[in-house]
């Protein structure tokens, strides 16, 4: 088990081992590049007397070539001539140019007699040769003689150096054996301080590769549980959302990059700049979560703020802003989105210049910031409405001109079509033979100019040309506009002979001009009307047998119920009878008459329903008649023990109808409602006038359960299946068809218990 | 009473029940089974009514009617199973009296056939006597000095109220009266609702002077407008 301190460890150990390397290797690469070569090699670390630096050299060397060059050009500010002050390094040089000494110092001693007290390190330049004395004892400057670069002392007088005419000059450096601080910059005192410092980083330095050398060795031993450590970071990073890794990831990136440039960070103000490098300092932590997080999870991108807000639209927010997007135009969307970042993108550039001050960048950033939020939040909008409203791109402005553009077609279509076939033909004709005539016109304006401008015709010559190119063009369109005419001509008699047709009119079979382009459409119709005809009359003919056939089976059905009738009477007459056989013949008697009742029903319901039926249609008062009816089975009704709640306008109501139907119609309905209604309770019968059509309802509740999905108005169809109580089951049947017959219709509603019967008639006058 | 009746029908068991009733209400009754047989004993000149079926063999009923018609004057009723009013205005208007439908209630025919009796000897009466302020109609006959009704000859008794509503119809033959002109007339009053009023009298009337109540002929509702007494050719 790795415990937590390991886990915390090998990741402390691998980036302590990271950052010490990469400090290790700017400082070495510094000191390989910026020290040594100024004489600060690493052997400063071991030599006590800095005198003996190569630096200590290379500066002296420095100092005699200033005063040479101040003295060969004359300009003295190179030179810290200042006796006033005290310092470490004392300098005297002269150049003998014939008849007196030119002098800069910066001393009154006369270093040529040697050296002050305090002071042990003379260079004395004389001759064209340096003389070097350290510690009252003489150092070897020259060596073999001979200039290399491997040579200690960069003077001149080599042999192989020229010493270039400075055989007049003569120059002394003193440094004193005790460097002090005197206060001001001072070029001994600072030098011994840079070695010591240099010193101490050249001791850092060796410090660090060791840290780097340990850590990156307890890094490799921790690997395992830097393995633990990367799955645990990567359970944690898998909660941050993606957008935030990925700015992490990039951002520095892109600051190291304007780093790099030379970007707008040198106009921030150091804050911003030490932040820009903590960050960067930061960045290589951050690329390890995110590599942890690439390594352990998968799909990164899905848990991100995008995918939060656009979780299938689903959202409060997505839904609601799909609804407000759904009110505007799909095309303003598209705009926004397409066209927002152009000119912001511009203003953006436009506006770098002013990046150098602080407060503009702060504006730069406040802008762009706005814009990107408006970009995203339309992208936002824009993803939401496509993905929750449906077809977004139907609510525009295109999509509605498109529609209203269709509907003024649908609109001239509509009148056009109103208008008669010949009459539309000819405007369709006159449209196009005038499109034709304004080409052709146009055809002999250019034909003529070319023949006018490119051949040597005269300008009769030209015109005729002319006319007849077009005239040879138009020939087969005026064969076309004539044998349209013609097809004109003869399809107009063709519709009307359908409409008279489809009007059931007996037209006569048409005929066609000879070579007509519809004389087959003709013949066709001619035979369909034919078949139509004769399919009529067979029709007709099936249907008066049928009645016919109904009424002789009624007849011979009705023959010998007289018989049994009128026994049955006669017998019920008899005296003297036991009593059971009275019941017997009350029995035949009430059955009988039953049957007496439904052959006549059933003749009746058949004749309605071909369309047999006499029918004395007049107007009449639908009020009054349901009061009469009312009236007329007013003893029955008060028998029943139901109550009537009878609700009747007041004014007639006029309807065109056979009365004595009608009347049979409605005596059925009431009888229906009496004879199936529940004891005691009540029968609604109304009657209103809505939109012009009388509409009279019979309600009742039913005392059977009503089955459902039943058409009431069949013939024998009843409530109860079993047929047991004295209807014909034909009541409804016969008021239907009756209803039927006289211009209403008849509707039977069930609601629960609630059984309705609605029967609707057009009013008039 | 030794009045001769003819009855014709091919079914010989409806001839028989006809026979039975009409035997039983004291007449005679001679039988035919087709429109020859029946043309053969029309004849006899002690026969004073006759019944005759349609549907027949040999002779139709109809042609048989027109076949008597053309020798004798006595009422004939037609019986039929056929119930269309085309085939009764048919069968009424080739001679025939009365149109009565199969299956017939047996109380109704004899009603009809002793109406028919009474007529045809009480009609005589009335030509005879020529009385012009006598209204008559069909079996109805009507003296309005008197405000007394007869049908079939016969007396009917009447309420005040009932004389009242028969005198209104019976001098306004054919014409129809809505319910509340009626109630204004008769009554001389208003009412809000006189239909079930009118109506109960109507249907009284009815009962009084109609062969069948249930089927009326001359006392009629006009559905959807009002009442009116049948005008008889």
């Amino acid at each position: 088990m790795v415990t937590r301190w390991k886990k915390w460890a090998s990741l402390i150990t691998l980036f302590l081992g990271f950052y010490l390397t990469l400090t290790g290797c700017v400082g070495t690469w510094y000191a390989a590049w910026g020290l040594a070569p100024r004489g600060l090699g690493p052997e400063v670390v071991f030599q006590s007397d800095y005198r003996d630096t190569a630096y200590f050299r290379r500066e002296m060397t420095g100092y005699l070539y200033d005063v040479l060059n101040c003295l060969q050009s004359g300009w003295t500010y190179h030179l810290w001539e200042n006796a006033d002050v005290s310092t470490n390094l004392l300098y005297s040089g002269s150049y003998r140019s014939g008849y007196e000494d030119i002098v800069y110092t910066n001393t009154g001693y006369d270093l040529s007699r040697g050296l002050p007290e305090g002071y042990d390190f003379l260079l004395a330049f004389r001759n064209g040769r340096v003389v070097i004395t350290k510690d009252g004892e003489a150092v070897d400057v020259y060596g073999d003689g001979y200039y290399t670069e491997d040579s200690q002392w960069d003077v001149p007088g080599y042999t192989n150096r020229d010493p270039d005419g400075l055989e007049n000059y003569t120059v002394y450096l003193a440094v004193a054996s005790r460097p002090v601080d005197h206060g001001w910059w001072e070029p001994i005192w600072n030098m011994t301080q840079v070695i010591t410092y240099v010193r101490y980083g050249y001791l850092g330095l060796f410090g660090v590769w060791a840290g780097a050398v340990l850590c990156l060795t307890l890094a490799v031993v921790l690997r395992k549980a830097r393995r633990e450590a990367r799955a645990a970071i990567a359970a944690r990073t898998a909660k941050v959302w993606f957008e935030v890794k990925a700015l992490w990831t990039i951002f520095p990136a892109f600051l190291f990059w304007q780093l790099l440039i030379g970007g707008f960070f040198w106009g921030l103000n150091a804050y911003a700049a030490v932040t820009g490098l903590a960050f960067l300092i930061c960045y290589p932590v951050l690329l390890y979560l995110t590599g942890c997080d690439l390594r352990h999870n998968k799909q990164v991108w899905k848990n991100s703020l995008c995918a939060k807000l656009f979780s299938g639209g689903k959202s409060a927010a997505g839904a609601l802003s799909a609804r407000l997007a759904s009110h505007i135009w799909f095309e303003w969307k598209l705009l926004l989105l397409v066209f927002l970042p152009f000119p912001a993108l511009r203003t953006l550039s436009e506006l770098r210049w002013a990046v150098g001050y602080v407060e503009s960048f702060l504006f730069f950033l406040a802008l762009f910031v706005l814009t990107a939020g408006l970009w995203l939040a339309t992208l936002y909008v824009v993803v939401c409405d496509l993905r929750c409203n449906e077809k977004p791109w139907r609510h525009g402005l295109f999509a509605t001109l498109f529609r209203g553009l269709s509907w003024l077609w649908r609109v001239f279509r509509g009148t056009e079509l109103a208008q008669p076939l010949r009459r539309r033909f000819l405007a369709r004709m006159a449209g196009a033979a005038a499109g034709v005539l304004i080409l052709a016109f146009l055809a002999l304006i250019t034909v003529f100019s070319y023949c006018w401008d490119h051949t040597g015709l005269s300008s009769f010559g030209s015109i005729l040309t002319a006319l007849l190119v077009v005239l040879l063009l138009l020939l087969p369109l005026a064969w076309l506009l004539d044998r349209t005419w013609l097809l004109l001509r003869d399809l107009v008699p063709l519709t009307d002979q359908l409409s008279t047709l489809r009007a059931g009119g007996s037209a006569q079979p048409l005929t066609l001009p000879e070579g007509s382009d519809l004389s087959a459409a003709a013949g066709d119709l001619n035979r369909v009307q034919e078949g139509l005809r004769s399919a009529v009359a067979e029709q007709m003919k099936s249907e008066r047998m049928k009645v016919e056939l109904i009424a002789n089976v009624s007849h011979d059905l009705k023959t010998p119920l007289t018989s049994v009738v009128s026994y049955a009477a006669l017998l019920g007459e008899e005296e003297d009878l036991p009593p059971h056989v009275k019941d017997y013949i009350r029995i035949l008697n009430e059955k009988a008459r039953r049957l007496q009742v439904m052959v006549q029903d059933v003749f009746e319901v058949s004749k309605a329903a071909s369309g047999e039926l006499p029918l004395h249609m007049e107007q009449l008062d639908l009020t009054r008649l349901l009061d009469q009816t009312m009236a007329d089975m007013d003893e029955t009704i008060r028998r029943s023990g139901l109550t009537f709640r009878t609700t009747l306008p007041s004014n007639p109501v006029w309807i065109t109808a056979d009365g004595d139907r009608l009347y049979r119609v409605f005596q059925n309905l009431i009888q229906n409602a009496l004879r199936y209604s529940l004891e005691g309770s009540r029968v609604y019968v109304t009657l209103e006038v809505i939109e012009g059509r009388a509409v009279a309802r019979v309600k009742n509740t039913s005392r059977d359960e009503l089955p459902s999905g039943v058409d009431f108005t069949a013939r024998f169809v009843r409530g109860d299946v079993s047929r047991t109580d004295g209807g014909s089951g034909l009541g409804l049947a016969i008021a239907s068809s009756f209803t039927a017959a006289c211009g209403g219709t008849l509707r039977v509603e069930t609601d629960a218990d609630l059984f309705t019967v609605e029967v609707t008639f057009p009013t008039s006058g | 009473m030794d009045e001769r009746i003819l009855v014709v029908d091919d079914d010989r068991e409806i001839v028989g029940a006809i026979a039975i009733l009409l035997e039983r209400e004291g007449y005679q009754v001679l039988r035919a089974y087709n429109g020859m047989e029946a043309l053969d004993l029309a004849l006899d000149p002690a026969i004073r009514l006759i019944i005759m079926d349609v549907m027949m063999p040999r002779l139709d009923g109809l042609s048989a009617v027109l076949r008597i018609r053309e020798k004798r004057n006595l009422p004939i009723i037609v019986l039929s199973a056929r119930s269309e009013d085309t085939d009764k205005i048919l069968g009424l208007s080739v001679g025939a009296d009365d149109y009565v439908t199969k299956p017939f209630s047996p109380p109704e025919l004899v009603a009809r056939v002793r109406s028919q009796l009474r007529r045809y000897t009480s009609l005589g009466d009335v030509n005879a006597e020529g009385r012009m302020d006598v209204i008559v109609n069909g079996r109805l006959t009507y003296d309005p000095e008197g405000m007394s009704l007869k049908a079939d000859g016969e007396p009917v008794k009447l309420t005040a109220t009932e004389t009242r509503i028969v005198d209104l119809l019976m001098r306004n033959l054919g014409r129809i009266f809505p319910a509340e002109e009626i109630y204004r007339r008769v009554w001389e009053g208003e009412c809000f609702a006189p239909e079930n009023t009118v109506m109960v009298h109507i249907r009284r009337i009815r009962e009084k002077i109609e062969l069948n109540p249930k089927k009326p002929e001359y006392l009629k509702v006009v559905w959807g407008i009002g009442y009116k007494m049948e005008k008889m050719g």
